[in-house]
């Protein structure tokens, strides 16, 4: 299908929202159980009946669209990469185990903490809020350790072993940067209920308490996020610039969010008693835009794999694991794409290279929409020997975001006779010429005043060409000439653009004007 | 036929014996069709408690049990996530193969639910009427 929605698309819109929710979920609970802590000290029951307030918007937000978003996100991955599903699956089953354990509780104690707002004596009530923290926390701790895991996968390529994987080189670095958004955005949040306050003395002092939770983390963030770039091995930045410079693009556009963000935060402390809702979303919209931006440089930096050095994006293993279902490269290059996978229509020539496409190709690609192979291709202008040999080198094109071409030459051979009925040969102004002076100079003029060339370019050139199509129908004198349609659209191109205005060719035309050898 | 277009199951072998995945399984399993039916049920109740010509009683009982189903729905979905864990862990060529024939209804049972949970909270919070019985007609496509 060649949809310009499509399912990554709905994969990074369903995941971004719920990181931007479920930091806020590790985070507002920190929230939740200081301001609550310090409150019961002070006695201060203002602030406690706008907490309980909190707390509902809390739970509406996070163990509502939270967990639903967070098992939409499984439901969808399971959907578009069974093959990296199952891996991570299969690789950190008890890791999973443990982090449903932390879920369980999470929910549990953020709905005994919900309900027991004023029912609870307050020391066991600040009981459920820490239960909660720290189950969310948790749970964090742990899908770090898988996330991370998929960009550098350190050692575990080789040994296998849990914990290797695990606390792979990453881990850390993510981990603190990852709490550090987290606090902030728990005070971003906290603006959003907080602006809603009517008492000016409170709301003053509550939008002044979500901005210490704000600047202070998102200052801490350029060294945590450069330590953390610094673990990264630099050929997974390589493969990021280049030919395709996604993740240097999202990098920017998260710097600059992230100063826009910044900006705006500070922007609360001017007057803080009179905060507006929407501002406190706009707030909110700018950070929402930092993290998508973020999670994107991560994902854009891994490829070509979805599990680095390990699974390509198009869930080919890039080693022969022994054990593996014969979908690794070198297998298939062996054995065939079209005989190894299970989803495929056996075919031959060309038809055979739009399922290899759809294999090898789609995860990434498609023909018009996203990252469109024709407009790619037709930029280039190979023919098919030319497609086929590029095929073979595919992995060290635009510093290897691609995964290699995987199948036997046959295959290969396909899959350029597929690409290259994607685009038609563009008439170069060469042939243009060529066709003029061997078949139309002997009668007409090449020059801007002849009538058959200012008739041509007083057309559009598609309704010309077809007008070549039947040169007797013409004009009766004329020969039937039977150029093809490649021709017919080089010669109308000539004629349109490289024949000067006034009087006489142009250099380029004279130039390109045979010689006796025609 | 149907045997050639299962994939195989994934190469990273199992962390531990198949007995106590399959345990796992249906224990947890169990406890989610559990909580489910209390929902369903639950649901059931608050709607005909809610269109009952007996008022007074019945009110009574529609507040009592609309109150409730907010969390038994976040129970439901919480111990429905392990045997969906297990299920993928010792049948995932079969569940990735289904749900991916399925993929648009699979997918937008979730949607479903997020509708139901949050229709679920504005019900609980108002004890005024029922926003339809449409909704656990969706909750019944999750199972």
């Amino acid at each position: 299908m060649d949809v310009s929605f499509g399912a990554g698309l709905l994969m990074a819109l369903l995941s971004i929202l719920h990181v931007f929710v479920s930091h806020f979920a590790v985070g507002g609970g920190l929230f939740l159980v200081v301001t609550e802590r310090r409150a019961l000290r002070r006695s201060d029951n203002e602030v406690l009946t706008w907490l309980r307030t909190h707390t509902k918007f809390f739970v509406l937000v996070t163990v509502v669209f939270g967990a639903i978003s967070g098992v939409g996100i499984w439901f969808t991955i399971a959907l578009i990469h069974p093959s990296a599903t199952s891996s991570l699956i299969h690789a950190y089953v008890w890791g999973w185990a443990i982090e449903w354990v932390f879920f369980f509780l999470e929910i549990t104690a953020a709905l005994f903490y919900l309900y027991g707002w004023n029912k609870l004596e307050p020391r066991l009530h600040l009981w459920y809020g820490w239960i909660y923290f720290v189950a969310a926390f948790a749970s964090m701790v742990i899908i770090n350790g898988i996330i991370t895991f998929m960009l550098t996968s350190g050692k575990w390529v080789e040994t296998k072993a849990f914990w290797t994987g695990f606390f792979n080189p990453t881990y850390f670095p993510s981990l603190v940067v990852r709490t550090a958004i987290a606090i902030a955005l728990a005070g971003m949040y906290a603006l959003v209920t907080a602006s809603r306050i009517q008492e000016a003395s409170l709301k003053r002092r509550m939008v002044k308490w979500s901005a210490t939770w704000i600047l202070p983390s998102m200052a801490a963030l350029p060294p945590l996020i450069w330590w953390y770039v610094r673990c990264i091995p630099p050929e997974r930045w390589a493969s990021a610039k280049g030919g395709m410079p996604t993740a240097s693009h999202y990098a920017l556009n998260a710097a600059v969010l992230a100063a826009v963000t910044f900006v705006l935060a500070v922007g609360t402390l001017i007057r803080p008693a009179r905060l507006r809702v929407s501002y406190s979303l706009l707030v909110l919209l700018a950070a929402l835009g930092t993290m998508g931006s973020f999670e994107f440089v991560r994902e854009a930096i891994r490829k070509p794999f979805i599990i680095a050095d390990y699974m390509y994006d198009n869930s080919l293993y890039s080693k022969q694991s022994g054990v593996d279902s014969g979908f690794s490269v070198e297998q298939v290059d062996k054995a065939g794409v079209l005989n190894t996978a299970r989803w495929v229509r056996r075919a031959e020539g060309i038809a055979a290279g739009k399922e290899i496409f759809r294999v090898e190709c789609q995860s990434c690609h498609t023909v018009d929409a996203y990252r469109g192979v024709r407009r790619l291709l037709a930029a280039r202008q190979w023919d098919t020997e030319q497609l086929e040999a590029m095929l073979g080198s595919l992995d060290v094109m635009h510093n290897s975001v691609m995964p290699p071409f995987a199948g036997t030459d046959q295959e290969r051979k396909d899959l350029s006779g597929y690409l290259a009925t994607l685009y038609p040969a563009s008439p170069t102004p060469l042939e243009g010429a060529r066709l003029f002076h061997q078949n139309c100079a002997v009668c007409h003029r090449s020059g801007a005043d002849d009538p058959a060339i200012t008739t041509i370019r007083s057309m559009d050139p598609d309704s010309a060409s077809e007008m070549l199509k039947s040169l007797p129908a013409l004009f009766t004198r004329m020969p039937d000439l039977k150029l093809s349609e490649q021709q017919r659209s080089a010669l109308v191109q000539w004629i349109r653009t490289q024949i000067a205005e006034a009087g006489t060719p142009r250099e380029r035309a004279s130039f390109l004007r045979p010689r006796g050898d025609y | 036929m149907l045997q050639a277009s299962i994939p195989t199951l994934d190469p990273i072998p199992l962390p531990a014996p198949y007995w106590l995945f399959k345990l796992l399984l249906v224990v947890t399993f169990t406890l989610h069709v559990l909580a489910m039916n209390f929902l369903l049920g639950g649901m059931a109740l608050a709607i005909a408690s809610r269109w009952s010509a007996a008022r007074d009683r019945a009110n009574r009982l529609f507040s009592d049990v609309a109150t409730k189903l907010p969390l038994l729905l976040p129970a439901t979905v919480t111990l429905g996530v392990a045997p969906l864990l297990f299920l993928q862990v010792i049948y995932g060529q079969f569940f990735y193969t289904s749900s991916v024939v399925i993929a648009w209804p699979w997918f937008l049972a979730l949607v479903m639910l997020t509708v139901a949970y949050y229709g679920l909270y504005y019900v609980s919070s108002r004890t005024h009427r029922q926003s339809g019985s449409g909704r656990w007609v969706l909750l019944a496509s999750f199972s």
